[in-house]
């Protein structure tokens, strides 16, 4: 009973989204009338996750936490298991109950602020397929259910992002934080398999446990791949850039993924690793360092910003760099509990930055002047220390340079080896058409050609093949056969004349009596 | 009662009846040849539940001196042929109807051959088997003759002295056998009985005459030569029939001398294949370069034939059961095409695959079927062709691995020409001449579509022919252990 409880608090956002979207695509909830409802099953299914996530933390309180639960076995293969699990404690509960109660209370906010968006429902239909997520990552009791759970939640920020998707800008924006996220992901899918390989599996309890046993360079290189996740996700140095990219979206969805949310996800890994990464000391010595660069730059960068959400975002990106910080001292119930108020009071500020100059007489504040003295700090933090920059002249540009050089080989050498044309496009099919107009046939439209190395040989041989046919088959055994039988014929009709003949007659006779007396003898 | 030989003289009597018709009522000559076939492919349907095959048998003692008999059954690798060459012999009498000269003669021929083929798949005495195979040649020499093409007269005589040729093969091998046997009989059974007893050595020889024998009926390369233009210059109902039924005789006779001698094959099995595969890529090359529809189609036979022979000489249930789907697969969908390209050609008077352009135009029943029968003899998924070649290709891949990527490549040569086919007649610009060709009639969408038909549900519920064939592949698979 109980377990099936907390598979209704994965699932029910899920369901809940997957059924706006059938709606959208059925057009039953769309325009101004179908607010309303997807708004309110948004908000009640919202409801009853918090209702079922606090009766669970209070039984967890006054009995016992559950601990792991299995949700779904996938499939077995040998050792390998593959599962769906979760893991009820208080670190996850909590965890948890927050965040779908910021995002409870986002969902409230957004059915006023969304009103007569276009997009409406597919706004709500994200944000339920977000809180699925976020329940994934926080209740997973493996790493591949928090993986489920993240890979979601990248979804959906690509969405978000991309919400105006019929402007450019949106588009190129949401394209660059997806594709940077993706290299987080990566190294989550390496710990997965390093897990998997050395460990087993990839529940969270016994982790510890079992990763100490490991040889610290094992360990050190499944820890890493979750580390990387958790810098990507919380945007801390070199991937700090796309969070100002995600501002894009819509400002609610802005404040709870990247205000309150998805940027503590990382923070939320790292706190859920932390035992095994405590004994690696280059793990720290890489979170010390992230964190603290982090926390420079988002302070700098803070600094400089005019806009409202830029600042926060700065300021979002400096808090997450401390709580880095005091993971890698140790100190974790601290950056627990910087987390958890964090995210409620960032969200608050996130929501209410709309309406940040109704709510502020004072003007905003300038850069301080020591800063503004010094012309090379300050030029770094408006260009945002050129991390971008950075990362395309070593990564976006190479790479597309890259895929352009293979575009042509693929045209001018590939093309031609397998015969394909080189490109198709409306003017050489309009040409063609011309051409056959004029009754010229295109060649090799009709009689077979070969395009290509292998169409060339497959020509080749079939030639030869129809000349070995025409001289030897056709002509020499099937025709010839009938050409023979026509001259023997005609030979043997000679002959028969002949012999008819009197005097051949004669001969023969003569022959056979000669032939008759000698065997006779 | 004596089904069999009722099937056997039930389209005798039709051509009895035909010549006694007045000639002036052509119409009448045409009902009662319809009338004929459509009650001998009715009655062969009815085998289809017949739950012991075997107590059909019949025996008639003939010459027991000479240990000849008339001996005429049904088992699971020749029901099947019977059912096709029923059926095909009444798609061809349907595809009939622009023969209008000399009528009478016509029909009595076709009828007459009905009941020679029926007589080949049903006879169980090698003896009665080699007449109603050389009886075959009779009908197919006058009506190559006589209402061939341009060329016919060539190539009536060509077919009928290159298949006398082999058939000299065979009945040499037939009587080498006969001689070595101390039973002195003909009947199949006793003779297979005591043949298999004989030396590898000696069962090797006689096979190679009945391979010869009847490797040039199915054909194999390079004993085809009669093959391309017997088929361009016949009307088109009677390439149905050679094609549909005539080439499924030399095979079907191979498995029957397979049975007899299994020694003899086994150590034959390598060379089979290799002349397999080289038919099956020699015959689609071919094809592909054929600019003659019928001719492309003539050619694709000889590849679809490989593909039998290849699954013979696996010489495993996969294999032979590969081999029977595809004779069965090649007959409805050699015909189908045949029946169509003839009615192209009656239209059009042209079978030059260049002088076509966008019928799907004009006419887009004429096109699904068409490319429905090309599909088909591709062997795409759905259709009985496919079930044949992967049953051929399976048990191919049991028996020589890697061997039979051939196979493949054949598959993707027969694609080649298919899908020229397709694009040369009915895509392209809308061309003047083609604007008035007429689309299928009833009659003839009804023809078509039975073929169509009977393709297409073998290739979706194959089990039911599976299960008709199974027990002789599986008898005869046993041999070979």
């Amino acid at each position: 009973m109980f377990d099936r409880l907390f598979e209704i608090v994965l699932f029910l956002p899920l369901f809940t989204g997957i059924l706006i979207g059938l709606s959208i695509w059925f057009g039953f909830n769309r325009g101004e009338s179908g607010e309303k409802p997807t708004g309110t099953i948004t908000l009640i299914n919202a409801a009853v996750v918090l209702l079922i996530l606090a009766w669970a933390a209070l039984k967890g309180f006054k009995d016992q936490w559950p601990g792991y639960i299995e949700i779904y076995r996938w499939f077995e293969s040998g050792d390998l298991n593959i599962t769906l699990a979760i893991l009820i404690d208080l670190f996850s509960i909590t965890t948890a109950a927050l965040f779908c109660l910021l995002l409870f209370l986002t969902m409230r906010f957004s059915t006023l602020y969304m009103h007569r968006e276009a997009g409406f429902q597919r706004f709500f239909m994200l944000l339920n397929l977000f809180l699925s997520a976020v329940l994934f990552i926080t209740l997973s009791g493996n790493a591949l259910t928090a993986f489920v759970g993240w890979e979601l939640a990248g979804l959906c920020s690509y969405l978000l992002i991309a919400y105006a998707y019929d402007r450019p800008i949106p588009g190129r924006q949401a394209t660059r934080v997806f594709i940077t996220n993706r290299i987080g992901d990566a190294g989550f899918i390496l710990s997965l398999i390093l897990s998997y390989l050395w460990l087993g599996d990839t529940d969270w309890a016994g982790f510890t446990e079992k990763a100490v046993t490991l040889s610290p360079v094992k360990s050190s290189m499944i820890l890493s791949g979750f580390v990387l996740a958790a810098i990507v996700k919380s945007a801390q140095i070199p991937f700090t850039s796309w969070i100002t990219r995600a501002l894009e979206g819509p400002t609610p969805s802005s404040a709870i993924f990247y205000g309150a949310l998805l940027i503590h996800a990382g923070v939320f890994l790292l706190l859920r690793l932390h035992g095994a990464a405590e004994p690696l000391v280059g793990i720290q010595m890489v979170l010390l360092m992230t964190g603290s660069l982090t926390l420079l730059y988002g302070w700098l960068g803070g600094m400089v910003q005019t806009d409202i959400k830029t600042a926060l975002i700065f300021s979002t990106i400096a808090h997450v760099a401390v709580m880095f910080i005091s993971i890698s001292m140790g100190w974790y119930l601290f950056a627990f509990i910087h987390m958890l108020a964090h995210a409620v009071w960032r969200s608050y500020q996130m929501l209410s930055a709309p309406s940040f100059n109704h709510l502020v007489s004072r003007p905003s504040r300038i850069v301080p002047p020591w800063l503004r003295n010094r012309k090379l700090i300050l030029t770094a933090a408006l260009q945002r220390f050129w991390l971008d920059n950075i990362s395309d002249w070593l990564v976006v540009r190479p790479v597309e340079s890259l895929s352009l050089e293979l575009k042509q080989f693929d045209e001018r050498v590939i093309n031609k080896i397998v015969g394909l044309p080189a490109q198709i496009n409306a003017i050489t099919s309009l040409s063609d058409y011309e051409e056959r107009k004029r009754g010229h046939a295109p060649s090799g439209a009709i009689l077979p050609q070969g395009r290509g190395i292998l169409g060339a040989a497959m020509e080749r041989l079939a030639i030869i093949l129809h000349w070995f046919e025409d001289q030897l088959v056709l002509k020499g055994s099937g025709e010839g056969l009938v050409n023979v039988l026509l001259k023997t014929g005609r030979y043997l009709h000679r002959i028969d004349g002949l012999l008819s003949q009197p005097r051949y007659l004669w001969l023969i006779i003569v022959v056979t009596l000669i032939v008759v007396i000698q065997y006779s003898n | 009662m004596h089904f069999l030989s009722t099937l056997i003289v039930l389209p005798l009597l039709g051509a009895l009846v035909i010549i006694s018709i007045p000639s002036q009522r052509p119409n009448w000559v045409r009902a009662v040849a319809l009338l004929t076939s459509s009650l001998t492919l009715v009655l062969t349907l009815s085998l289809i539940n017949t739950p012991d095959l075997t107590s059909l048998t019949e025996h008639v003692k003939w010459n027991p001196r000479m240990g000849m008999a008339y001996i005429v059954g049904v088992d699971g690798f020749s029901l099947p042929m019977i059912i096709l060459a029923a059926l095909l012999c009444l798609v061809s009498i349907l595809a009939s109807s622009s023969i209008s000269e000399r009528v009478k003669g016509y029909y009595f021929l076709m009828l007459f051959l009905e009941s020679a083929m029926l007589g080949v798949f049903l006879a169980q005495d090698w003896v009665l088997f080699y007449v109603f195979w050389e009886m075959t040649l009779i009908p197919l020499f006058f009506l190559i003759d006589r209402w061939g093409g341009r060329r016919r007269h060539g190539a009536a005589l060509n077919f009928v002295l290159y298949t006398f040729g082999g058939s000299v093969f065979l009945l040499i091998a037939m009587l080498v056998l006969y001689d070595s046997l101390p039973s002195h009989t003909f009947e199949m059974e006793a003779m297979a009985q005591g043949a298999r007893l004989l030396t590898e050595h000696k069962q090797l020889w006689i096979f190679l005459g009945f391979l010869i024998g009847f490797g040039v009926k199915m054909p194999v390369f390079p004993i085809h030569g009669w093959l391309p233009l017997a088929h361009v210059e016949a009307p088109s109902p009677v390439s149905i029939l050679l094609s549909g039924i005539l080439l499924k005789m030399g095979s079907y006779g191979l498995l029957r001398a397979a049975e007899m001698l299994p020694a003899g094959v086994m150590s034959l099995q390598n060379p089979l294949a290799a002349l397999a595969l080289i038919s099956l890529i020699y015959g689609g090359l071919l094809a592909w370069r054929q600019s003659d529809l019928k001719a492309m189609i003539a050619y694709s036979s000889i590849s679809h034939m490989g593909v039998v022979l290849l699954g013979i000489a696996t010489l495993n249930v996969t294999g032979l059961t590969g081999a029977v789907m595809q004779m069965a697969a090649h007959g409805f969908v050699a015909g189908a095409l045949f029946f169509l390209i003839g009615l192209l050609y009656e239209r059009t008077n042209t079978r030059d695959i260049r002088d076509y352009s966008s019928l799907v135009r004009t006419t887009p029943r004429f096109a699904f079927f068409t490319i429905l029968a090309l599909f088909a003899a591709v062997g795409m998924p759905g259709t009985a062709g496919f079930v044949a070649e992967l049953h051929a290709l399976l048990g191919g891949f049991v028996r020589w691995g890697w061997v039979v990527i051939v196979l493949s490549v054949g598959v993707l040569i027969s694609a080649a020409y298919a899908i020229r086919t397709i694009v040369g007649l009915f895509t392209g610009p809308v061309s003047e001449k083609m604007l008035h060709v007429r689309d299928l009639g009833k009659t003839e969408m009804f023809t078509a579509g039975a073929l169509t038909a009977f393709t297409v549900s073998i290739g979706i519920f194959p089990a039911g022919l599976l299960h008709i064939i199974n027990p002789a592949v599986e008898e005869l698979s046993r041999l070979f252990q």
